[in-house]
Protein backbone atom coordinates (compact mmCIF):
# COMPACT_ATOMS: atom_id res chain seq x y z
CA UNK A 1 0.00 0.00 0.00
CA UNK A 2 1.18 3.63 -1.08
CA UNK A 3 1.81 6.49 1.68
CA UNK A 4 -1.11 8.38 -0.19
CA UNK A 5 -2.75 4.94 0.18
CA UNK A 6 -2.18 4.36 3.88
CA UNK A 7 -3.17 8.31 4.82
CA UNK A 8 -6.62 7.80 2.86
CA UNK A 9 -7.53 4.99 5.30
CA UNK A 10 -6.38 6.22 7.85
CA UNK A 11 -8.64 9.40 8.02
CA UNK A 12 -11.60 7.23 6.78
CA UNK A 13 -10.99 5.27 10.05
CA UNK A 14 -10.79 8.56 12.39
CA UNK A 15 -13.77 10.12 10.22
CA UNK A 16 -15.91 6.86 11.11
CA UNK A 17 -15.30 7.19 14.67
CA UNK A 18 -15.93 10.60 14.62
CA UNK A 19 -19.11 9.62 13.31
CA UNK A 20 -19.84 7.66 16.58
CA UNK A 21 -19.16 4.02 14.96
CA UNK A 22 -17.56 1.57 17.43
CA UNK A 23 -13.70 0.75 17.21
CA UNK A 24 -15.00 -2.96 16.51
CA UNK A 25 -17.53 -1.98 13.29
CA UNK A 26 -14.56 0.38 11.89
CA UNK A 27 -12.62 -2.69 12.29
CA UNK A 28 -14.87 -4.64 10.83
CA UNK A 29 -15.58 -2.42 7.96
CA UNK A 30 -11.96 -1.94 7.12
CA UNK A 31 -10.96 -6.09 8.24
CA UNK A 32 -8.47 -5.10 10.50
CA UNK A 33 -7.87 -5.89 13.99
CA UNK A 34 -9.22 -2.94 16.61
CA UNK A 35 -6.00 -2.01 17.89
CA UNK A 36 -4.95 -1.23 14.46
CA UNK A 37 -8.11 1.85 14.79
CA UNK A 38 -6.78 2.40 18.00
CA UNK A 39 -3.26 2.85 16.87
CA UNK A 40 -4.47 5.26 13.97
CA UNK A 41 -6.49 7.32 16.61
CA UNK A 42 -3.55 7.65 19.17
CA UNK A 43 -1.49 9.18 16.09
CA UNK A 44 -3.89 11.37 14.41
CA UNK A 45 -5.14 12.59 18.15
CA UNK A 46 -0.77 12.82 19.25
CA UNK A 47 -0.54 15.28 16.44
CA UNK A 48 -4.03 17.27 16.59
CA UNK A 49 -3.16 17.97 20.21
CA UNK A 50 0.43 18.85 19.99
CA UNK A 51 1.35 21.84 21.74
CA UNK A 52 1.93 23.17 18.18
CA UNK A 53 -1.30 22.61 16.57
CA UNK A 54 -3.09 24.79 20.02
CA UNK A 55 -1.34 27.38 19.66
CA UNK A 56 -2.77 27.21 16.08
CA UNK A 57 -5.96 26.83 17.23
CA UNK A 58 -6.39 29.45 19.78
CA UNK A 59 -4.74 32.27 17.09
CA UNK A 60 -7.34 31.05 14.73
CA UNK A 61 -10.54 31.17 17.03
CA UNK A 62 -9.27 34.68 18.18
CA UNK A 63 -9.39 35.65 14.64
CA UNK A 64 -12.47 34.46 14.55
CA UNK A 65 -14.00 35.83 17.34
CA UNK A 66 -12.43 39.14 16.50
CA UNK A 67 -14.15 39.24 13.05
CA UNK A 68 -17.66 38.59 14.65
CA UNK A 69 -16.82 41.45 16.77
CA UNK A 70 -16.22 44.01 14.30
CA UNK A 71 -19.45 42.82 12.94
CA UNK A 72 -21.49 42.80 15.77
CA UNK A 73 -20.08 45.49 17.63
CA UNK A 74 -21.27 48.11 14.98
CA UNK A 75 -24.49 46.98 16.24
CA UNK A 76 -24.24 46.73 19.60
CA UNK A 77 -23.00 50.58 19.47
CA UNK A 78 -26.37 51.65 17.94
CA UNK A 79 -28.37 49.99 20.84
CA UNK A 80 -28.88 46.57 19.79
CA UNK A 81 -28.92 44.44 22.90
CA UNK A 82 -28.57 41.43 21.16
CA UNK A 83 -25.81 42.28 19.52
CA UNK A 84 -24.42 43.35 22.79
CA UNK A 85 -24.92 40.62 24.60
CA UNK A 86 -23.26 38.46 22.06
CA UNK A 87 -19.98 40.95 21.87
CA UNK A 88 -20.03 40.57 25.00
CA UNK A 89 -19.87 36.87 25.45
CA UNK A 90 -17.48 37.13 22.61
CA UNK A 91 -15.58 39.10 25.05
CA UNK A 92 -15.57 36.40 27.68
CA UNK A 93 -14.74 34.04 25.04
CA UNK A 94 -11.45 35.55 23.63
CA UNK A 95 -10.43 36.42 28.00
CA UNK A 96 -10.97 32.79 28.60
CA UNK A 97 -9.23 31.01 25.47
CA UNK A 98 -6.21 33.54 26.06
CA UNK A 99 -5.96 33.25 29.69
CA UNK A 100 -6.76 37.22 30.37
CA UNK A 101 -9.20 36.13 33.24
CA UNK A 102 -7.75 37.05 36.26
CA UNK A 103 -8.90 33.94 39.08
CA UNK A 104 -11.58 35.42 41.49
CA UNK A 105 -10.21 36.58 44.57
CA UNK A 106 -10.57 34.14 47.03
CA UNK A 107 -8.33 33.91 50.21
CA UNK A 108 -7.94 31.09 52.38
CA UNK A 109 -6.46 33.09 54.90
CA UNK A 110 -9.06 35.89 55.22
CA UNK A 111 -11.75 33.32 55.05
CA UNK A 112 -10.24 31.30 58.22
CA UNK A 113 -10.02 34.70 59.96
CA UNK A 114 -13.71 35.62 58.86
CA UNK A 115 -15.09 32.95 60.23
CA UNK A 116 -12.68 33.15 63.67
CA UNK A 117 -13.65 36.61 63.75
CA UNK A 118 -17.45 35.52 63.72
CA UNK A 119 -17.98 35.12 68.28
CA UNK A 120 -21.89 33.63 69.19
CA UNK A 121 -23.59 36.26 71.48
CA UNK A 122 -22.31 34.04 74.71
CA UNK A 123 -18.88 34.35 73.43
CA UNK A 124 -19.47 37.89 73.11
CA UNK A 125 -20.79 38.44 76.65
CA UNK A 126 -18.08 36.20 77.60
CA UNK A 127 -15.17 38.68 76.21
CA UNK A 128 -16.98 41.45 77.12
CA UNK A 129 -17.01 40.42 81.21
CA UNK A 130 -12.93 39.51 80.83
CA UNK A 131 -12.57 42.94 79.21
CA UNK A 132 -14.19 44.57 82.37
CA UNK A 133 -12.54 42.49 84.57
CA UNK A 134 -9.45 43.23 83.14
CA UNK A 135 -8.69 39.73 81.43
CA UNK A 136 -8.99 41.48 77.87
CA UNK A 137 -6.04 41.30 74.97
CA UNK A 138 -2.92 42.84 75.89
CA UNK A 139 -3.21 46.75 75.07
CA UNK A 140 0.64 46.44 73.89
CA UNK A 141 2.09 43.27 72.96
CA UNK A 142 3.55 41.27 76.01
CA UNK A 143 0.98 43.66 78.09
CA UNK A 144 -2.22 43.59 80.06
CA UNK A 145 -4.89 45.90 80.51
CA UNK A 146 -4.63 45.06 84.38
CA UNK A 147 -0.80 46.10 84.39
CA UNK A 148 0.23 42.57 84.41
CA UNK B 1 14.65 36.08 11.77
CA UNK B 2 11.70 38.33 11.52
CA UNK B 3 8.89 36.24 9.80
CA UNK B 4 7.38 38.40 6.56
CA UNK B 5 4.14 38.25 5.80
CA UNK B 6 3.38 37.42 2.17
CA UNK B 7 -0.21 37.88 0.11
CA UNK B 8 0.36 33.97 0.13
CA UNK B 9 0.47 33.95 3.96
CA UNK B 10 -2.77 36.21 4.70
CA UNK B 11 -4.48 33.72 1.90
CA UNK B 12 -3.69 31.07 3.79
CA UNK B 13 -4.73 32.62 7.43
CA UNK B 14 -8.07 33.84 5.75
CA UNK B 15 -9.09 30.31 4.52
CA UNK B 16 -7.86 28.68 7.90
CA UNK B 17 -10.27 31.32 9.73
CA UNK B 18 -13.16 30.75 7.31
CA UNK B 19 -12.58 26.80 8.21
CA UNK B 20 -10.95 25.51 5.24
CA UNK B 21 -9.17 22.52 6.34
CA UNK B 22 -4.96 22.39 5.88
CA UNK B 23 -5.51 19.90 3.14
CA UNK B 24 -7.83 21.75 0.76
CA UNK B 25 -5.77 25.04 1.23
CA UNK B 26 -2.74 22.86 -0.26
CA UNK B 27 -4.98 21.92 -2.65
CA UNK B 28 -6.90 25.50 -3.46
CA UNK B 29 -3.05 27.29 -3.23
CA UNK B 30 -0.73 24.60 -4.92
CA UNK B 31 1.22 24.38 -1.58
CA UNK B 32 3.01 22.06 0.51
CA UNK B 33 1.17 21.39 4.14
CA UNK B 34 4.53 22.76 5.70
CA UNK B 35 4.00 26.06 4.26
CA UNK B 36 0.26 26.22 5.50
CA UNK B 37 1.84 25.08 9.22
CA UNK B 38 4.73 27.82 8.63
CA UNK B 39 2.28 30.76 7.82
CA UNK B 40 0.11 30.10 10.38
CA UNK B 41 3.04 29.57 13.04
CA UNK B 42 4.70 32.87 12.13
CA UNK B 43 1.33 35.08 12.54
CA UNK B 44 0.04 33.21 15.19
CA UNK B 45 3.68 33.62 17.11
CA UNK B 46 3.36 37.36 16.45
CA UNK B 47 -0.47 37.78 17.43
CA UNK B 48 0.08 35.71 20.54
CA UNK B 49 3.01 37.68 21.83
CA UNK B 50 2.94 38.82 25.48
CA UNK B 51 2.44 42.98 24.04
CA UNK B 52 -0.13 41.91 21.99
CA UNK B 53 -1.78 40.34 23.91
CA UNK B 54 -1.85 43.14 26.77
CA UNK B 55 -2.94 45.48 23.91
CA UNK B 56 -5.78 43.13 23.15
CA UNK B 57 -7.03 43.29 26.42
CA UNK B 58 -6.60 46.68 27.24
CA UNK B 59 -8.64 47.12 23.46
CA UNK B 60 -11.48 44.92 24.94
CA UNK B 61 -11.57 46.73 28.12
CA UNK B 62 -12.34 50.03 25.70
CA UNK B 63 -15.17 47.97 23.97
CA UNK B 64 -16.24 46.99 26.86
CA UNK B 65 -16.52 50.59 28.62
CA UNK B 66 -18.33 51.39 25.11
CA UNK B 67 -20.98 48.79 25.66
CA UNK B 68 -21.53 50.35 29.25
CA UNK B 69 -22.18 53.78 27.87
CA UNK B 70 -24.09 52.60 25.21
CA UNK B 71 -26.35 50.61 27.51
CA UNK B 72 -26.35 52.11 31.02
CA UNK B 73 -28.57 54.95 30.13
CA UNK B 74 -31.43 52.36 28.73
CA UNK B 75 -30.51 50.46 31.29
CA UNK B 76 -31.11 53.43 33.90
CA UNK B 77 -34.67 53.99 32.03
CA UNK B 78 -35.67 50.93 33.34
CA UNK B 79 -34.79 48.33 30.31
CA UNK B 80 -34.16 44.89 32.52
CA UNK B 81 -32.19 43.11 29.15
CA UNK B 82 -29.76 46.78 28.80
CA UNK B 83 -29.60 46.37 32.54
CA UNK B 84 -28.30 42.21 32.78
CA UNK B 85 -26.14 44.02 30.02
CA UNK B 86 -24.51 46.38 31.82
CA UNK B 87 -24.06 44.49 35.03
CA UNK B 88 -22.27 41.43 32.86
CA UNK B 89 -19.88 44.31 31.32
CA UNK B 90 -19.07 45.84 34.39
CA UNK B 91 -18.26 42.20 36.01
CA UNK B 92 -15.78 41.17 32.73
CA UNK B 93 -14.33 44.52 32.95
CA UNK B 94 -13.49 44.16 37.14
CA UNK B 95 -12.31 40.53 35.84
CA UNK B 96 -9.80 41.22 33.27
CA UNK B 97 -9.08 44.72 34.78
CA UNK B 98 -7.82 42.84 38.04
CA UNK B 99 -5.23 41.33 36.11
CA UNK B 100 -3.78 44.36 35.35
CA UNK B 101 -4.09 45.56 38.58
CA UNK B 102 -1.92 42.50 39.39
CA UNK B 103 0.44 42.60 36.53
CA UNK B 104 0.85 45.84 37.06
CA UNK B 105 3.44 45.81 40.20
CA UNK B 106 5.89 42.79 38.60
CA UNK B 107 6.78 45.69 35.81
CA UNK B 108 7.77 48.62 37.67
CA UNK B 109 10.66 48.66 39.71
CA UNK B 110 10.87 48.52 43.52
Amino acid sequence: MEEGDVERLDRQIVTLRALGQSEAAVAAHFNISVADVRRVIDEKAAVALSAQNRVRMIYLQGLAIEELEAIFMKQARAGDIQSGNLCHKLFERKATLFGLNAPLRIDPIQLAESVQGRLTTTEQLARLLDDIQGKGKPVIDGERADGS
Amino acid sequence: MASVRTDLDAEIVAARVAGVPEREICRRLGCARARVEAALDAWAARKLAPENVVRMLVDDLGRLSELERVFAPMAAAGDVGAAKLVRQARRQRARTGNLILRRAPASRPM
